[in-house]
């Protein structure tokens, strides 16, 4: 019954997962006193424990993968996350680089894409009021088994935990 | 027996304790954000913003971190709230009369209050601590340290007041007014007493050049680090009443004469006149120190804010102190 009060007040946390930070610096353009994200009651947050929303930019690269499940599991549910940017929806110009465990939506569930390269500042705003607006609905649907299941990322885990021995080994000699 | 009782929980749950102070904390937050927002030239969140903030949060999941203490973190937020709420019924709300006194003798002593204001910040050091985060525990001792540097101006200014009306009683100060009883030398220590309360309410609510223990950019929120959900809303709650209370206190003591007798208003419309009267003596207050200092200051380090309380302001205290001592020895005489 709360849920639809986080329409009101969607708070943001934003991660870069590996891209060239051209979608950063767009995100926080959609903050600045221009566009003033504030009156729809949107608020950048410095802990994934206070967001709603995550945006998350870039392609997923093996360095990062473990950290962008741990912070898809910090934040409290009901949570909303947005893909911004051509990298996050499909690798972009990273595409089949060898570093690369991507695009997001093979990594944690996506709720909204953004497209662009990078996406314009009100793309972004516009993203997350109305993907908060729409955030009951796609609970509701959720819970019907609806939405398509969460990726499965074990594997990729795996590599990731042994390519971290592996740099630690080549450190340590 | 049985209508104190009444009256006491009316005073703990509805006047002038947790529903007024849910009400007006919040819509005073939302003013005070609108404020800001106007101030810097954009148009800002609608007034009852903190409400929707509130409600939402309440309705997010409470995730406790595995290694957290859980018992003090799901504590120390109803530590916080519940010692903001007891603050409020010691602070006569613009009036003396029906409905306000809900202790047992008269209005609670100074000293009680005095240790009552440090109990939130010190609810929020313990769920900190807690929390079992690094952010947190940086978040913590600055707290700790904010703690320390604006409780003694605040003890210096409330002691110099309380020494010249002779009284603890929260309610007698209120009556007395005390600047009103010596020469203009009395008038002018108690002007610099007014300026180091004043001074000292952007450090207790943590705004602007003071926001140093939950600095959201360096270390991403401090001691609320690891608080979400129903926690974080308590939390920011107990902040909001925190404005409200300290702001109402440091009117209540120095810009406490009712309205009602100029204008020749009694009984029950002068208590709501008297009290809007209030709100509004309180509204000023926080333009004046919260809105403004948030608005127009960039955050200070920690030692900077220290420095700050301890030797610019605590001289005004104490200069303020002597001169009222001053008047008191030498020109009004002792009573
Ligand atoms: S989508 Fe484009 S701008 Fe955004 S991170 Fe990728 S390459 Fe950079």
């Amino acid at each position: 019954m709360l849920q639809k009060y986080i329409a009101k007040s969607p708070w943001v946390f934003h991660v870069n997962t590996g891209g060239c930070n051209g979608c950063d610096i767009e995100i926080l353009a959609a903050l600045t006193p221009r566009y003033d994200a504030e009156r729809f009651g949107v608020k950048l947050v410095g802990s994934p424990r206070h967001a709603d929303v995550l945006l998350v930019a870039g392609p997923v690269t093996h360095n990062v993968i473990e950290k962008i499940k741990r912070i898809y599991e910090q934040t409290p549910d009901p949570k909303l996350v947005i893909a911004i940017g051509a990298c996050s929806m499909g690798c972009s110009v990273f595409q089949d680089s060898y570093c690369i465990d991507g695009p997001l939506d093979e990594v944690i569930p996506v709720h909204v894409y953004v497209p662009g390269c990078p996406p314009r500042p009100e793309a972004i705003l516009k993203a997350v009021l109305m993907g908060a607006e729409a955030l009951p609905e796609i609970l509701k649907k959720a819970e019907k088994g609806e939405l398509p299941p969460a990726p499965d990322i074990k594997e990729k885990l795996e590599r990731y935990t042994k390519y971290r021995k592996k740099v630690a080994e080549e450190a340590s000699e | 027996m049985m209508v104190s009782i009444v009256e006491a929980l009316v005073g703990l749950f509805v006047f002038p304790g947790f529903l007024f102070l849910f009400l007006f904390g919040l819509l005073f937050q939302g003013m005070n954000r609108k404020l800001i927002a106007r101030l810097q030239g954009r148009y800002g969140p609608p007034i009852i913003q903190p409400f929707y903030d509130f409600f939402k949060l309440l309705g997010k999941e409470n995730i406790v971190p595995k290694n957290a203490n859980a018992f003090w973190f799901n504590v120390a937020p109803i530590i916080a709230v519940a010692s903001v709420v007891t603050l409020m019924l010691y602070i006569p709300v613009g009036y003396l009369g029906p409905l306000s006194p809900v202790l047992p003798s008269g209005f609670g002593d100074l000293i009680v209050i005095l240790y009552l204001f440090a109990l939130p910040a010190i609810a929020l050091i313990i769920g900190a601590s807690a929390s079992a985060s690094p952010y947190a525990a940086i978040g913590a001792q600055r707290e700790l340290s904010m703690l320390i540097s604006y409780e003694f101006p605040l003890a210096i200014a409330i002691f110099a007041l309380a020494w010249r009306a002779g009284t603890f009683d929260m309610g007698e100060l209120f009556a007395t007014q005390p600047w009103t009883l010596g020469g203009p030398l009395n008038a002018i220590g108690f002007l610099l007493i007014l300026l180091t309360a004043l001074s000292v309410i952007p450090g207790k609510v943590a705004v602007g050049a003071f926001n140093i223990p939950e600095a959201k950019e360096e270390i991403a929120g401090g001691p609320l680090v690891e608080y979400s959900g129903r926690n974080l809303a308590l939390f920011e709650l107990a902040h909001y009443m925190k404005m409200f209370v300290i702001s109402a206190f440091i009117v209540a003591l120095f810009l406490g004469a009712p309205i009602s007798p100029l204008i020749g208003m009694s009984g029950f419309s002068a208590i709501v006149v008297d009290v809007i009267w209030f709100l509004f003596k309180v509204f000023i207050v926080i333009f004046f120190t919260v809105t403004l200092v948030a608005a127009v200051t960039a955050r200070l380090k920690i030692t900077q804010a220290v420095t700050f309380y301890w030797f610019v302001v605590d001289a005004l205290a104490i200069v303020g102190l002597i001169l009222i001592a001053a008047d008191y020895f030498f020109f009004t005489g002792v009573m």
